[in-house]
């Protein structure tokens, strides 16, 4: 190491996904591949039924080699339509670079599992599964991985609350309070009124 | 790249291992399912391990099926430590979430902020000052060197050698002083925010480091002598929990676990991130993908972090260490005494945070478990629209069914430890 610090070198901006790219441009008809560059990085969306041929495409296609399943997850957009918008990232050593697809699902469709062609999806799916609500057809093992068994709704989704328990509040008190819970006099009443009137 | 001499008296390399008969190579029905495919002797046993045990270092329970003292099948359950994290991110500003990724891989909180920070800071699109990317390898290096220490130790522990435990724990002791110094907390640090660091080092801070990493080869020395050439060790430990490269890459398995296996990725070599391409370090590889070629890569590990810290230091510049964008960081607190600027920037900061423009971005780091990315997707609000977790321990412990197939029950214990995973990585 040089007594001082070498000047910093500006981050090799190259695009990453452009193999991805270049391979789906020859195998999809132009109207089913949509393609756009984000941040260096293109982002490739592909109809739901061509997303086993793509990705079999990607990960055995030798020369590209996008074979190790880096992960799967969803991003919910509840005002778009379709609703989810269900990520792959797969990346290839060989090239050092990063395949990003993109599918549009809709809240019934079932995506085809990856697990069969790559192992390492299977968890992955089962946590989009179990936070989303995503369903994946030909799935060996699709439970919940996560949460328990028994949990009721999939905590991802936007309109899905969280955390927080109702405050109760004069102006709320309908709404937080089941009818024998609430207090005898609300705040501000004259106790004993309601019998003396 | 160096490339390890394969340790004398272990076996076949892992690509050659002679696979069961009947056995398929990928996981048709789900794992465990491979079980009815195998002629057993007897009737399998299933019996738990865990959630409560010692060695699976948290609360993960493995469902192991056994024929007589055999593993056949092997179903992790997780999800005991599960927070919520992802969710929790989505209702607080970029800051906010900084002490959160704190607590996901609660062994190296640092490494944890630094790929968060990095995240956001792409989405910003925000460079940080060399001194502040290089105080950021510093404090990553020594939290690396700290997760990797309680591994080794709680890893020895599992098998027997209780010394190397109390000697580990005895210089992680030293790091986390360190941290205490820079930053007042010990563990949760929360030392690199998005936008720079916390503040900067103090003075003591460089020869602190100085003096530990003059130390620290001696004591890996130590270890080494501990356990390395040690017969009890490599009985232990060499030829088990075998996964070739190929299997380990199906698997999304990175880090030392994939490096075992021969594969040299490194996301700080591959994507270099935070000025490590001005480091000359090496990335140590395995040949037979064992328990004993991890061991041996997070030693060396342990000896090219302390390298790169040295480096970092001898070049560590002067300067800032915030980025000068004062729409990200706060201003200097003098500053807010005479400029009226600066106070409506801390103001709008602390109350409301900023807002990066609508974008999706995936950031990878070298986390001491393997590549630990954040998919972070903004719409423009001051708070994460989503930010997934990709955790290397989830990707790592998916493929210990196959580590574990066919060995004993007693070293079932020896693979969880040598897959290195922590719970708050893997449950999140």
């Amino acid at each position: 190491m040089a007594e001082t610090a070498p000047p910093r070198q500006p981050r090799p901006e190259g695009e990453r996904g452009r193999a991805a790219l270049r391979l789906l441009k020859r195998r999809l008809p132009a109207a089913e591949l949509e393609a756009r560059l984000e941040r260096g990085q293109w982002m490739l969306t592909v109809p739901v039924e061509r997303l086993l041929g793509v990705v079999r495409a990607l990960s055995q296609d030798p020369a590209l080699a996008y074979e190790m399943p880096l992960c799967m997850t969803c991003i919910d957009w509840p005002e778009r339509e379709p609703r989810f918008e269900v990520v792959y990232l797969l990346r290839s050593l060989r090239l050092n670079d990063l395949a990003w697809i993109t599918l549009r699902v809709a809240e019934e469709t079932e995506v085809p599992s990856l697990a069969p062609l790559l192992p390492g999806m299977e968890w992955h799916e089962r946590e989009c599964y179990d936070l989303f609500g995503i369903r994946f057809s030909g799935h060996p093992n699709l439970t919940r991985i996560l949460l328990p068994d028994d949990w009721e709704g999939h905590p991802l989704r936007k309109d899905y609350v969280s955390f927080g328990e109702p405050v109760a509040f004069t102006h709320n008190i309908e709404w937080a309070l089941s009818s024998q819970d609430r207090p005898e006099y609300m705040p501000g009443a004259t106790r004993g009124a309601v019998e003396r009137s | 790249m160096a490339i390890l001499p394969p340790p004398p008296g272990t076996g076949t390399p892992a690509d050659e291992i002679p696979r069961q008969e009947g056995v398929p190579r990928l996981h048709p029905g789900g794992e465990g399912e491979f079980l009815d495919k195998i002629e057993s002797s007897q009737e399998l046993m299933e019996i738990n391990m865990g959630p409560q045990h010692p060695s699976t270092h948290g609360v993960l329970r493995l469902v192991l099926s056994l024929d007589g003292e055999r593993v056949r099948g092997c179903q992790a359950d997780i999800g005991y430590l599960h927070t919520g994290f992802e969710k929790s991110f989505e209702s607080h500003t970029y800051q906010q979430c900084i002490p959160l990724t704190d607590r996901m891989d609660y062994l190296a909180p640092p490494i944890n902020n630094l790929g968060f920070a990095l995240a956001v800071e792409q989405l910003l699109e925000v460079e940080i000052p060399p001194r502040g990317q290089y105080i950021r390898v510093i404090v990553a290096e020594l939290s690396r060197i700290a997760s990797h220490l309680i591994w080794l130790g709680t890893h020895a522990l599992d098998l027997g050698a209780t010394t190397v435990f109390m000697y580990c724990w005895r210089e992680r002791d030293r790091i986390l002083d360190i941290l205490e110094w820079i930053s007042g907390v010990r563990m949760m640090t929360s030392f690199i925010r998005v936008g720079g660091l916390m503040a900067d080092v103090p003075e003591e801070f460089v020869p602190m480091v100085r003096a530990f990493t003059a130390d620290f080869p001696a004591r890996v020395d130590e270890y080494e002598g501990l356990l390395t050439s040690n017969p009890i060790w490599r009985q232990r430990t060499i030829g088990l929990g075998r996964i070739s490269a190929e299997e380990a890459l199906s698997f999304g398995c990175s880090g030392p676990t994939l490096r075992g296996s021969g594969v040299p990725y490194d996301v700080r070599r591959a994507q270099p991130y935070s000025s490590y391409d001005h480091f000359d370090f090496e990335v140590p590889i395995g040949v037979n993908g064992d328990v004993y070629d991890r061991y041996l890569i997070r030693v060396r590990e342990l000896r090219e972090s302390c390298r790169i810290i040295d480096q970092a230091l001898d070049g560590l510049p002067g300067g800032p260490t915030n980025t000068a964008d004062r729409k990200v960081t706060l201003p200097p607190r003098s500053e807010i005494d005479t400029s009226m600027e600066s106070l409506i920037h801390h103001f709008k900061l602390t109350t409301e945070g900023f807002r990066p423009p609508p974008a999706t971005v995936y950031h990878a780091i070298e986390s001491p478990r393997g590549e630990l990315g954040f998919l972070m997707v903004s719409d423009g609000g001051n708070r994460p629209y989503r930010c997934k977790v990709r955790a290397p321990s989830f990707s790592n412990l998916s493929a210990l069914h196959r580590m574990v197939r066919d060995e004993l029950v007693a070293d079932a214990v020896a693979v969880v430890g040598s897959i290195d995973i922590t719970l708050g990585d893997v449950d999140r």
